[in-house]
């Protein structure tokens, strides 16, 4: 077969291809773009979670970090005298308002 | 009539190898939009070939949609973004074979009342009779107008085994076309 005998296959299959109705566009970014979804389905996901798993870990980290002053004043007697919570201020020695009336009493019997 | 046909040949690819590489790349790091602009430039030609391929419109759009699926999952481990249709192709021709293997005989039917003029019909027929491994070379060729190393890489075959194959296909299809 010559090369002009060549030419005249190529041509013929390439305008046979060129016959065919073609996709719709819809069709095509349809099919596109399911191919995306289905694979974000099964392969993006776990990748979304590695990024999002040190995200919620750092901000629990936070969150208990900001948490500990709270959970201090709540427990036991403290030492500051700043009262934060709606509860009265304990001292080593007794509360505030136990200390306040047992000097009121002394100054009475004084 | 000439000058009809010189213009089809001249008629550019999809998108010439390495004219998307930018794209490719920002597929490859998971830009699904970026995906989608490939997948609706190429898929036109792709479809074309499928349907040869397969006879069939149905089965040409499902292998096309396994195609742009399979090609979405691989396409992280593409070494030469440059490459991408030629890797496209070959993916569409693996996926074509497969579907050609799980269905037979019912699509026959259906493969008859694809077809326009007696020319194209027999041409078709023509392909269609083929042995598949010479109708993938002339498909993807002469419709999907990859080179024949593009080919060769495609269907990871010599390049001196798709002249060969190219040859023989001509041979067969040129008794058609008279």
């Amino acid at each position: 077969m010559n090369e002009i005998e060549a030419k005249r296959v190529e041509r013929a299959v390439e305008r046979l291809a060129n016959e065919i109705e073609p996709l719709p566009d819809e069709e095509v970014a349809k099919i596109a773009y399911a191919a995306t979804v289905v694979a974000r389905a099964r392969s993006r996901r776990p990748r979304r979670w590695r990024i999002a798993a040190p995200v919620a870990l750092a901000g629990a980290a936070a969150a208990s970090l900001l948490a500990v002053p709270w959970v201090d004043r709540s427990d036991g007697p403290s030492t500051s005298s700043a009262a934060t919570s709606g509860e009265i201020v304990q001292f080593p020695e007794g509360s505030a308002l136990d200390r306040l009336l047992a000097a009121a009493q002394k100054g009475r019997n004084a | 009539m000439e000058a009809a046909e010189e213009t089809l040949v001249a008629k550019p690819r999809p998108a010439p190898e390495g004219g998307g590489g930018e794209t490719v790349r920002r597929a490859q790091g998971g830009d699904a939009d970026a995906f989608e602009e490939l997948a609706v430039a190429y898929a036109p030609r792709l479809y074309r070939m499928l349907v040869l391929r397969l006879g069939d419109e149905r089965d040409a759009r499902d292998a096309l949609q396994e195609t742009l699926l399979a090609a979405w999952q691989g396409l992280p481990r593409l070494r030469e973004p440059e490459h991408f249709w030629s890797w496209l192709a070959g993916i569409a021709a693996h996926k074509a074979a497969d579907a050609g293997r799980r269905r037979l005989p019912v699509a026959q039917a259906a493969e008859e009342a694809v077809g326009d003029s007696s020319v194209s019909l027999e041409l078709r027929e023509a392909i269609r009779a083929l042995p598949p491994h010479l109708r993938d070379v002339v498909l993807l060729r002469y419709v999907a107008q990859l080179s024949e190393e593009e080919t060769a890489r495609a269907l990871r075959i010599r390049v001196g085994t798709v002249k060969s194959r190219a040859a023989r296909a001509r041979q067969a299809l040129a008794e058609v076309i008279g």
